[in-house]
């Protein structure tokens, strides 16, 4: 079934003067799909997963014309961002501007709260959201005095509590350390297993690659390419956006005529590299 | 670097900062960052990189020991000093551009903070225009930075403190929610403000890019520095990385892990670049007599590495 269809978007903001946010944008996400996003900064990424929650139309001034469906039903017919949220949900590349209650817990339950989940369905749902993301201690730490990283953490966990089929994320992981990264990544995928929607909007492409069934590029507002992600970045020539360091050292030593399986992810990197020196000795 | 240890530009002394009681955050920064080095400060999430730097410029001031910044003109304790004297000297770059823009025009953006070091009005405009040439904004002067992209507002943000001229900038996470390319546009100009003989000092978690432009590298874990030094020699260091949530670039471990199976005349130099790799690989297969591995079209020259 498709969790997401976009079809035919244009997007301007109010306040924008010339070109449009988004452009003609069409694209559908299958359910259990992980479809990463990527692009320069004002490509239209952030508008893009706006769209496709319900922060616009309802939330943001502007002018939208194509349609966007949540399971088959129109965005239009849900009629506010409140009656989405049960479907779907959002975590703001900010997590300043989504964490507001004074302790982490309460942060990480307030969703399910105010979606009338049952008070143990709710608590169980927060214990499992600060197990998953590592928050184990902080639940009564208060949230402005959390790290960067650590407020990212919560916001991704409060919208992992809610429990919505499909989860959009603007860049969830931006102020996080490698490691809390591959955890998120982890977290997340582990959520697409189990037949959750993923669409994340990502830069950092060396974990992305690693995660996503699919790539999506935008560029000045158009979805100029959507591909598998392997075909995404073995056909570099299509667009520019940089690969990971293992493959865009396979496609230098290419041009220079070494003979080698461009690779994708580390450990099939080393094992590629691994035989193309050996065969030296 | 080939000259002898520099002038310093900052020391910490014992410094012991918590913002509320019994939560200590620094738990005893001691160091020296020599003028004109370039500096990246890497640690995990909540190891007290930013409230080290905010103690730069007297955001904020130790709990016990201390910090001094200096110039030309002599050394400052930075809880002795208004943040008015300090920030002639050190300019901070918040890890949130919105945080510190707030005027309507790029123009009075960067004008405010000249006037408030007291350029002369008839040197801004100059000044400004520069500044805006060095970070790719020079058609943007009279717009509202608000209409300006996230990648643009950064890049305001850093003009705004590089048109002040201090002598030590600060920036923190300058690259954050910035593709590749964009986010080696802002240190190349990083670079270039620490080629003209200015220390730089970056909070990053992007580990490629501390590899490919800074000479020094300083890890903080729980408060502490637990490693500093180039980043050749603090990859190295496996396990007080793994402390702190860190590991090397996807290129250095390959290069470990293959040096690991093929043999250790795979490289003298860890590989911290892409560039690196290519260079040792097809040296390594041509040693081997393999194939003949062609001259890289047009950008053989190109390097990452500062000299």
């Amino acid at each position: 079934m498709t969790a997401i269809e976009v079809e035919d978007v244009s997007f301007s903001y109010r306040t924008q003067r010339d070109d449009r946010a988004l452009e003609d944008v069409s694209l559908s996400v299958e359910e259990g799909e992980f479809v990463g996003v990527v692009g320069e900064t004002g490509a239209g990424k952030t508008t893009l997963l706006s769209a496709m929650c319900g922060v616009i139309p309802f939330n943001t001034p502007g002018s939208l014309t194509g349609a966007v469906r949540i399971k088959d039903r129109s965005i239009a017919d849900y009629g506010s961002i409140y009656d989405l949220a049960a479907d779907v949900s959002m975590v703001l590349d900010s997590p300043e501007n989504q964490l507001f209650n004074l302790h982490i817990f309460e942060e990480v339950i307030w969703g399910p709260e105010n979606m009338g989940m049952d008070r143990e369905e709710i608590l169980e749902r927060g214990r499992e959201a600060i197990e998953l993301f590592d928050l184990a201690g902080l639940e009564d730490r208060i949230t402005y005095t959390l790290s960067g990283g650590e407020k990212q953490k919560v916001a991704i966990a409060s919208i992992y509590a809610m429990n919505p089929d499909i989860i959009l994320l603007d860049e969830p992981t931006s102020q996080l350390d490698p490691i809390g990264t591959e955890m998120v990544f982890e977290a997340i995928s582990k959520l697409a297993a189990e037949g959750k929607t993923i669409v994340m909007v990502e830069h950092k492409i060396e974990e992305l690659v690693r995660y996503a069934d699919r790539i999506g590029h935008l560029e000045d507002g158009r979805l100029t390419r959507v591909a598998d992600t392997r075909s995404f970045f073995l056909d570099v020539a299509t667009h520019d956006v940089a690969p990971p360091q293992v493959t865009e050292l396979g496609t230098r030593l290419a041009a220079r005529g070494v003979d080698v399986e461009v690779p994708l992810e580390l450990t099939e990197a080393t094992a590629t590299y691994g035989r193309l020196l050996d065969g030296g000795v | 670097m080939s000259t002898d240890t520099p002038e310093p530009a900052v020391e910490f002394e014992e410094v012991e900062f918590s913002y509320v009681a019994d939560t200590p955050v620094l738990t005893g920064v001691d160091a020296t960052f020599g003028r004109g080095e370039f500096i990246t400060i890497i640690g995990q999430n909540g190891g007290g990189k930013s409230t080290l730097v905010k103690h730069l410029n007297g955001l904020l001031v130790p709990d016990a020991g201390s910090v001094r910044v200096h110039d030309e003109t002599g050394s400052y304790d930075t809880s002795e000093h208004s943040m008015r004297t300090l920030a002639s000297i050190v300019g901070y770059v918040f890890q949130n551009p919105d945080d510190q823009i707030f005027h309507t025009s790029v123009r009075d953006e960067i004008m405010y903070g000249l006037r408030n070091i007291g350029v002369p009005p008839a040197e801004c405009d100059a000044r400004i225009e520069d500044v805006l040439d060095q970070v790719g904004l020079g058609d943007r002067l009279h717009e509202n930075p608000f209409s300006l992209g996230k990648g643009e507002r950064q890049r305001l943000a850093i003009a705004s403190v590089l048109a002040m001229e201090p002598h030590i900038i600060c920036v923190d996470e300058p690259t954050t929610g910035q593709d590749k390319t964009e986010a080696a546009g802002i240190m190349e100009i990083l670079r270039a403000y620490n080629e003209r003989g200015h220390t730089v000092i970056a909070i990053t978690h992007d580990i490629a890019l501390a590899a490919a432009y800074t000479d020094r590298v300083v890890v903080i874990k729980d408060g502490q520095i637990i490693a500093d030094g180039p980043p050749e020699r603090v990859f190295l260091d496996a396990e007080h990385l793994q402390q702190t949530n860190i590991r090397p670039p996807q290129i250095t471990q390959l290069g470990v892990e293959l040096r690991r199976t093929v043999g250790a005349d795979l490289y003298d130099d860890m590989w911290l670049t892409v560039d690196d790799a290519v260079d040792d690989i097809c040296s390594f297969l041509n040693q081997k007599n393999v194939k003949a591995v062609k001259e890289e079209s047009g950008q053989v020259s190109e390097s990452n590495q500062s000299s």
